[in-house]
C-alpha cells in the first residue's frame, strides 16, 4: 500500500515538472535599465536594457553586453517588446542599476518608479543614479577593468569598496521613500562617462517630485558628508604655508530645528568630527599647534556647511529631512505641511563644529 | 551397552553420515568407551591433553569420572534429545559407564583483536573486538570491571544460532529498554544471522527504515563508554561489530576522537562536522534550486560565473547533478569492493580523468564539478558509516523536491526530514531532540559524569 | 519540557512579525494603533496569565480531558470542534498568506494553488506525527531561526535607511481612540499560549508561572519592531502602499560579507522554515482538539490506532481541500478581509476560552 502511495507521488510530481523550471543559462540577466527621453514624442519612454553574455571565463575589461532599446508609453510595454526581440527569459534578478536621463525627472516621478518598486524581481538595493549626457550613453560605456558588465559602477556606488565622499549612491527603496514622503527630498548622482571609467561626482536634487538643481562637486561632497557619517571627508584648512589637510574619518551631524518664542527660528546644526592630519607645510611639534588647527577646521567646517545649508534653502530642496524634524515637533497634517513651506526659506542655520585631531599621522 | 551403540547411530543417522564426525572407541577398566564429536569443530590436543591422557594416568575408574567432572565445560547428560546440538557447539560426548559426559573442545578461532579498520580515530585505543564472542566479552570485562555489569546469552536465527550475549550495567540502563529489547529478540525470526547490521534490521520495528536507530562499533573504548551511560550492548558471536541501543542522531555524528582532544579542537571538529553534514546533505539540492529557480540569490558575480560555465551544457541542472552524484556513488561503491591492490586506479580514473572530462566535454559545468568534490568529501567526515549512508540516501528525495519548486521545495524537504527524524524513536529514546547538557541525555561522546557508582 | 511552551509563544510571535498583524495595524497607523498595541500588551499579558494558572491546576491533562470531565457531550463537543477550527484557521491564513509572499518573491510563475498545495503537503505530514515529535521540531527550528531573526532585526536598525524620525512622526498619533480591529490584531501575536491546551499533556504548567514575567517583554519588543521599523524605512504614508510592508524592507538590506547579499533571501527562507512549523503546530493542535471529541468511545487497540491514524489523515487532507479551495475563490484583497474578520472573531473566542479554564480551575480546586 505504502509503496502504491510513494510511487503515485512520484508519478504525480513528474507532471508538475517544468512548470517554472528554467535554467540559469536559458535567461537573459539584464544587469542595468536605463531609462531616456524619447525621440518619437508620441512615446513617454525609451527604455533600454543592458544585458550580459556571460562567459565562463571572466576576464578585466572583457565584459560582454548587449543593449536593447525601445521606445513605448510605458515601462512593462516596453518590456514585453523586448522580451520578443532576444532569445532568452529576461530575469531582472541582476539588475543593480537604474540611470535615468535628465529630461525624464522634469515630469513626475513617483509614477515612474512605482514599476520598479512593484515588481518584486527588482532588488531594493539597486543605485538609482541620473546618466549624463544620456542613460544610453552611460549604459553602452564600456569601462576597461570591468569583469563583468554594469559591475564597475555596482562597486564605485558601494560603500565599502570604494568610501570616496564625492559618490553619493541612492538605493531605489529609499528614492521611492524620498518621492513619497513629504519633508525629505529626494538626490541623486550623477554618472558621466569619461575615457575608459566613469566620473561619479555631481549629484542633482529634487524638489517634491521633479528635479530642482544640480550640485557641483564640492556641494555633492558635503552633502554626502552630512548624510553619510561614515564616509572619510577631507578638510583643507588654510591657505599657503598654513594649510593643512585633515582626514575627517568620522563625521556626526545633529540637526535641531528650534522655534524660539522670540526672535526667528533657526535650526541648530552640531557637528563632530574626528580625524588625523593628512598633510601639513608646518610641522605640528606642539599641543597648542593641534588645538589651533583644530579651531581653525572648525570654523571652515561651519562656515562651508552653512553656506551649503543656504544654498539648499534658496534652492527650496530638503534632501536632509529638516521637514521631517519639523513634522516631529508639530505633527503632519496638511496645515503643518503649509507653514513648513512657509518657515523654510526664512530659517537660518546656526552651525557649530566641533573637530578633533586625534593625531598627525606619521610625521609630526 | 547396546543402549550406547544405539545412540551412537541414531547420532550417526541425524548427522547425515557426515564425514567428520569421528568415534573412538576403546576398552579400559574393562568397559568401551566411546568418545564422539565433530572433528573440525573440536581441538585434537585438547581432547588429548584432558581427557586420554588422565584416563591412562587414572588406576580406578572413580578417580577418572572424578576428573571428568572437575572440569569446567564438563557435564553429565540427562536429556539425551540435546546430544546433536551439543555436538554441533563443539563439544566432545564421552560415552563411559553407562553416562554421557559433554566436554567442551571447541577450537578457538579468530580471537586475536585486529586494527581498528571501519571506525578510525587518531589518538585513541587501536584495537577493535574479534570475532569471537567470549574474547570481546573479555575485552569488555577488563576495560570496565565493574559488579554491577550483568551478561545475558541468548542464540537468535533458527538455523545458525547464533550466540548473542546482552550486556548493561544493572545500575544505569533503563529497565523499559532492556525489557523492549528481549520482548524484540524473542519475536525475530530469521534464518541465518551473521552480522550486527542484520540484527539490527531484524530488531528494528519498522521493514522499510532509513536511518539506524542502533550504533554498530568495532570500538571496545565507545561500547564500554556506551555501557557507562546506561546503554544495552550486545554481542554478536562471529563478528567485530557490536550493536549499542538506544542511540540518538547526535551519537552517529560523534567521534572517540571528540574525547581525547583538547576543548577548542573538539569545538572544531563538531562544527566541521556538522557543517560538512549540512553540505552534503544540501548542496546539490541548492545548486538545483538556484540555478534553475532563483538565480537572483547569489550575488551578481558569481551567478554570471555559473551562468557562463553552464552555458555550454545541453541538459537541465538535474541531469547535471544527477549525473555526477551518480559517478561519485558508483565511484564509492567500486572502491568499496574492489581488491586493495586495485583499488586506487578506480579513483584516478574516476575522480580525475572523469570529472576532467566531463567538464571539457560540456557535459557538466565546472561549479558542478566543485559541488560534487564538496559533497563527496563532506559525506565522508560523517563518523559513523551507518549514518554517512543514510544521509548519502537521503540527497535524492532533497534534489526532488528542488527540482519541482526550487528554494521552496528545498526548504519544505529540509522540514519533512527533519520531522521524520525527530518522530524516530530508539526503544523509547527520541532520535533527534536537543537536550541542553542535562546529564540524563543518552548520547555516546559526553563529559557528564554519571555520578559513581551507587 | 517547559522551554517548549516559550518556543511556540515565540514562533507566533516572531511570525507576526511580518504576517497579517502589521497588515492591520499599518492600516489603522492614523487610528488609535499605538495605544492598541499598549492595551494589548496588558491584556495578552493578563490572558496568558490567567490561562497558565488555569491550566496548571490540572496538571498532565490536556483541555479535552479536562472538558470531558467537567461538560457533558453536546456542550463540549461543539466547543471542542470550534476550538479546533478556530485554531487550524490560524495556520492556514498564515499559510495562504505566505503562499502569496512565495508566489511574488520565490516563484512568480508557479502556480498558486501548487504552491499552496506543496505547502499543504508539508503541513499534513508533519501534523501527523506525535505531540513530543513536534515539540522537538519546534525547538530544533527556534534555535535555528532565532538568532537569524534577530540578526534580521538588528540590521535593519542599524541601517542607513532606517529614519527614526518617521518613527517619532508617529508620536502625534497616540492619544487616539484604538479601533476594535486594532486591539484584536495586536493581542494575535500572544496567541501563541493556547497550544497549553494540549501540550499541557507534557508540561509541568507550574513551572511556567515563574518565567511569565519576560513574555510581556519580548511582546513590546515585537509589537513595537513590527509596527515601526517598516516605517522607519517607508516613511509614515508609503508603509501602506506595499502588501508586506516587512518583506519589502528587508530588500533594502544588504549583508556586505553574507555568502547571500540580499537580506530579502534570507528572511524568505527563514520565514517559510517558521510558517511551516507554525502550521504544523496549529493543525496538529486543531486535530488533537478534535480528537478530543471521540474520548471515551474506546473500542479494542488495534483497531483504534488504525482508525485514528485513518481519521487523521482523511480530516487533513479535508482541511487541505478546504485551504485550496478558500485560495481559489479570494483574492489577495477579499482574503485580507477574511483574516480581518477572523482576527475579530478570534479575540471574544481566545476572550471566552481563558475566562472559562479559569473559572473551572478555581471550583477544581474548592
Amino acid at each position: 500500500m505504502k509503496y502504491h502511495l510513494l510511487i503515485i507521488f512520484i508519478m504525480v510530481t513528474f507532471f508538475l515538472a517544468g512548470c517554472q523550471f528554467n535554467d540559469i543559462d536559458k535567461r537573459f540577466f539584464v544587469v542595468a535599465i536605463g531609462i531616456d527621453q524619447p525621440e518619437n514624442a508620441k512615446h513617454h519612454f525609451r527604455v533600454m536594457l543592458k544585458l550580459t553574455i556571460p562567459s565562463a571565463q571572466v576576464e578585466a575589461g572583457k565584459s560582454d553586453f548587449q543593449i536593447i532599446t525601445q521606445e513605448s508609453n510605458s515601462i512593462s510595454e516596453a518590456i514585453r517588446v523586448i522580451q520578443s526581440l532576444v532569445d532568452k527569459k529576461l530575469d531582472f534578478g541582476h539588475c543593480r542599476v537604474i540611470v535615468l536621463d535628465k529630461k525624464i525627472m522634469q515630469s513626475n516621478q513617483l509614477d515612474l518608479m512605482k514599476w520598479f518598486i512593484k515588481r518584486p524581481d527588482i532588488q531594493g538595493i539597486t543605485y538609482v543614479a541620473v546618466g549624463e549626457p544620456s542613460a544610453k550613453e552611460v549604459l553602452s560605456w564600456k569601462v576597461k577593468s570591468e569583469r563583468l558588465p554594469a559591475n564597475a559602477l555596482v562597486l564605485a556606488f558601494n560603500e565599502v569598496t570604494n568610501r570616496s565622499p564625492y559618490v553619493l549612491s541612492e538605493i531605489l527603496n529609499d528614492y521611492y521613500m524620498r518621492l513619497r514622503e513629504s519633508g525629505i527630498d529626494p538626490y541623486l548622482p550623477i554618472i558621466k562617462p569619461i575615457n575608459g571609467s566613469f566620473k561619479i561626482n555631481t549629484s542633482v536634487v529634487l524638489k517634491g517630485k521633479t528635479i530642482k538643481a544640480e550640485l557641483n562637486r564640492d556641494e555633492t561632497r558635503l552633502l554626502n558628508e552630512l548624510l553619510n557619517p561614515e564616509k572619510t571627508a577631507l578638510i583643507d584648512v588654510g591657505k599657503g604655508k598654513d594649510q593643512i589637510f585633515v582626514n575627517a574619518e568620522q563625521t556626526k551631524t545633529n540637526m535641531k530645528i528650534i522655534i524660539p518664542k522670540k526672535g526667528n527660528p533657526y535650526v541648530d546644526v552640531q557637528i563632530k568630527i574626528k580625524g588625523f592630519i593628512e598633510e601639513s607645510q608646518k610641522n605640528l611639534h606642539r599641543r597648542s599647534d593641534i588645538k589651533e588647527s583644530e579651531k581653525k577646521a572648525a570654523i571652515l567646517v561651519s562656515a562651508r556647511v552653512k553656506n551649503f545649508l543656504e544654498h539648499l534653502q534658496k534652492l527650496e530642496v530638503d534632501p536632509l529631512g529638516l521637514g521631517l524634524k519639523y513634522q516631529v515637533k508639530h505633527g503632519i497634517t496638511k496645515n503643518e505641511l503649509y507653514q513648513w513651506k512657509n518657515l523654510y526659506p526664512k530659517l537660518e542655520f546656526h552651525v557649530k563644529s566641533d573637530v578633533k585631531l586625534k593625531g598627525t599621522g606619521t610625521m609630526y | 551397552m547396546k543402549i550406547q551403540n544405539k545412540i551412537i547411530n541414531t547420532l550417526k543417522q541425524q548427522l547425515q553420515e557426515t564425514k567428520d564426525l569421528i568415534i573412538h572407541s576403546f576398552e579400559y577398566y574393562n568397559q568401551p568407551i566411546h568418545l564422539v564429536y565433530i572433528q573440525n569443530l573440536c581441538d585434537a590436543e585438547k581432547i588429548k591433553t584432558d581427557i586420554i591422557q588422565p584416563l591412562m594416568l587414572c588406576e580406578k575408574e572413580s578417580k577418572f569420572l572424578l576428573h571428568l567432572l572437575s572440569l569446567t565445560h564438563c557435564q553429565v547428560i540427562q536429556n539425551q534429545e540435546d546430544l546433536t546440538n551439543l555436538l554441533l557447539l563443539g563439544n566432545v560426548l564421552i560415552f563411559f559407564s553407562n553416562e554421557i559426559y559433554s566436554y567442551k573442545v571447541i577450537s578457538v578461532l579468530n580471537n586475536q583483536p585486529e586494527d581498528a579498520t571501519v571506525e578510525m580515530v587518531v589518538q585513541g585505543p587501536q584495537k577493535a573486538f574479534t570475532q569471537n564472542l567470549n574474547t570481546n566479552l573479555a575485552l569488555i570485562r577488563k576495560r570496565y570491571p565493574s559488579e554491577k555489569l550483568k551478561v545475558e546469552y541468548q542464540s537468535i536465527g533458527t538455523l545458525s544460532k547464533t550466540k548473542i550475549a546482552i550486556l548493561y550495567d544493572v545500575n544505569y540502563a533503563d529497565p523499559i529498554v532492556i525489557n523492549e529489547v528481549k520482548n524484540r529478540l524473542s519475536k525475530i525470526d530469521i534464518d541465518v544471522i551473521q552480522s550486527a547490521g542484520q540484527l539490527e534490521n531484524a530488531l528494528n520495528k519498522r521493514k522499510i527504515h532509513l536511518f539506524p536507530t542502533m550504533m554498530i562499533t568495532e570500538r571496545p573504548d565507545r561500547t564500554v563508554l556506551n555501557l557507562a551511560e546506561g546503554k544495552v550492548i550486545i554481542l554478536i558471536n562471529g563478528t567485530p561489530f557490536t550493536l549499542i541501543l538506544p542511540a540518538v542522531f547526535f551519537d552517529f555524528i560523534s567521534s572517540m576522537d571528540d574525547l581525547f582532544h583538547s576543548f577548542w579542537i573538539k569545538m572544531l571538529m563538531i562544527v566541521v562536522r556538522y557543517l560538512a553534514l549540512l553540505v552534503t546533505l544540501i548542496l546539490p539540492a541548492l545548486y538545483i534550486a538556484i540555478t534553475s529557480y532563483n538565480p537572483e540569490i547569489l550575488r551578481s558575480q558569481l551567478t554570471l560565473t555559473i551562468a557562463g560555465s553552464r552555458s555550454g551544457v545541453p541538459y537541465p541542472s538535474f541531469y547535471e547533478v544527477l549525473f555526477m552524484m551518480l559517478a561519485v556513488e558508483m565511484l564509492v561503491e567500486a572502491s568499496i569492493r574492489l581488491p586493495k591492490a586495485i583499488g586506487p586506479t578506480a579513483t584516478t580514473v574516476g575522480g580525475l580523468i572523469l570529472g576532467q572530462a566531463a567538464q571539457q566535454a560540456q557535459l557538466v559545468s565546472s561549479i558542478m564539478i566543485i559541488v560534487t568534490a564538496f559533497v563527496a568529501i563532506a559525506n565522508f567526515t560523517i563518523p559513523v558509516n551507518a549514518m554517512s549512508f543514510a544521509i548519502r540516501c537521503i540527497r535524492y528525495p532533497l534534489i526532488l523536491f528542488a527540482c519541482f519548486f526550487g528554494m521552496v521545495g528545498l526548504v519544505g524537504g529540509v522540514i519533512v526530514l527533519l520531522c521524520i527524524l525527530v518522530d524516530m524513536r530508539s526503544f523509547g529514546t527520541p532520535f533527534l531532540s536537543i537536550s541542553w547538557g542535562s546529564s540524563d541525555k543518552i548520547e555516546t561522546i559526553t563529559n557528564v559524569p554519571k555520578g559513581g557508582h551507587h | 519540557m517547559t522551554r517548549h511552551f516559550f518556543y511556540i509563544v515565540m514562533l507566533t510571535m516572531m511570525l507576526n512579525i511580518i504576517l497579517n498583524v502589521p497588515m492591520v495595524l499599518v492600516q489603522d497607523r492614523f487610528h488609535g494603533s499605538i495605544i492598541s498595541i499598549v492595551i494589548s500588551i496588558i491584556i495578552g499579558s493578563l490572558f496568558i496569565f490567567l490561562f497558565i494558572i488555569g491550566m496548571s491546576r490540572f496538571p498532565k491533562k490536556g483541555l479535552p480531558e479536562i472538558f470531558h470531565e467537567k461538560f457533558p457531550a453536546y456542550i463540549r463537543n461543539p466547543y471542542l470542534v470550534f476550538l479546533g477550527i478556530m485554531w487550524m484557521a490560524s495556520g492556514t491564513f498564515a499559510l495562504v498568506s505566505y503562499s502569496y509572499v512565495v508566489k511574488l518573491y520565490l516563484n512568480p510563475e508557479m502556480n498558486l494553488l501548487l504552491i499552496l498545495g506543496f505547502l499543504l503537503f508539508i503541513i499534513i505530514f508533519g501534523a501527523s506525527k506525535k505531540t513530543d515529535s513536534i515539540l522537538y521540531l519546534t525547538e530544533i527550528i527556534i534555535v535555528i531561526a532565532a538568532p537569524m531573526v534577530a540578526f534580521i532585526l538588528f540590521k535593519a536598525i542599524t541601517s542607513k535607511f532606517f529614519y527614526f524620525d518617521h518613527i517619532k512622526r508617529m508620536g502625534h498619533f497616540i492619544w487616539q481612540i484604538p479601533s476594535y480591529s486594532s486591539i484584536s490584531a495586536a493581542t494575535y501575536i500572544f496567541i501563541g499560549y493556547i497550544n497549553l491546551a494540549i501540550v499541557n499533556r507534557f508540561i509541568d504548567s507550574r513551572k511556567l508561572i515563574k518565567v511569565l514575567w519576560t513574555l510581556p517583554i519580548i511582546g513590546i519588543f515585537v509589537l513595537c519592531s513590527t509596527f515601526f521599523i517598516p516605517m522607519g524605512f517607508l516613511g509614515v504614508n508609503g508603509v501602506n502602499d506595499v502588501v508586506f510592508p516587512w518583506i519589502f524592507i528587508t530588500d533594502s538590506l544588504r549583508m556586505e560579507f553574507g555568502f547571500i547579499e540580499r537580506v530579502l533571501y534570507l528572511t524568505l527562507c527563514l520565514y517559510l522554515l517558521l510558517v511551516l512549523l507554525f502550521g504544523i503546530i496549529t493543525w496538529h493542535i486543531g486535530l488533537k482538539l478534535l480528537e478530543g471529541v471521540f474520548i471515551g468511545k474506546n473500542t479494542s487497540a488495534k483497531t483504534n490506532i488504525k482508525r485514528e491514524k485513518l481519521f487523521t489523515f482523511v480530516f487533513l487532507i479535508g482541511m487541505g481541500v478546504l485551504t485550496l479551495i478558500l485560495q481559489a475563490i479570494t483574492n489577495q484583497r477579499q482574503f485580507f478581509y477574511i483574516v480581518k474578520l477572523w482576527l475579530n472573531i478570534r479575540f471574544p473566542a481566545e476572550f471566552m476560552l481563558v475566562v472559562l479554564v479559569y473559572l473551572i480551575s478555581r471550583r477544581q480546586k474548592a
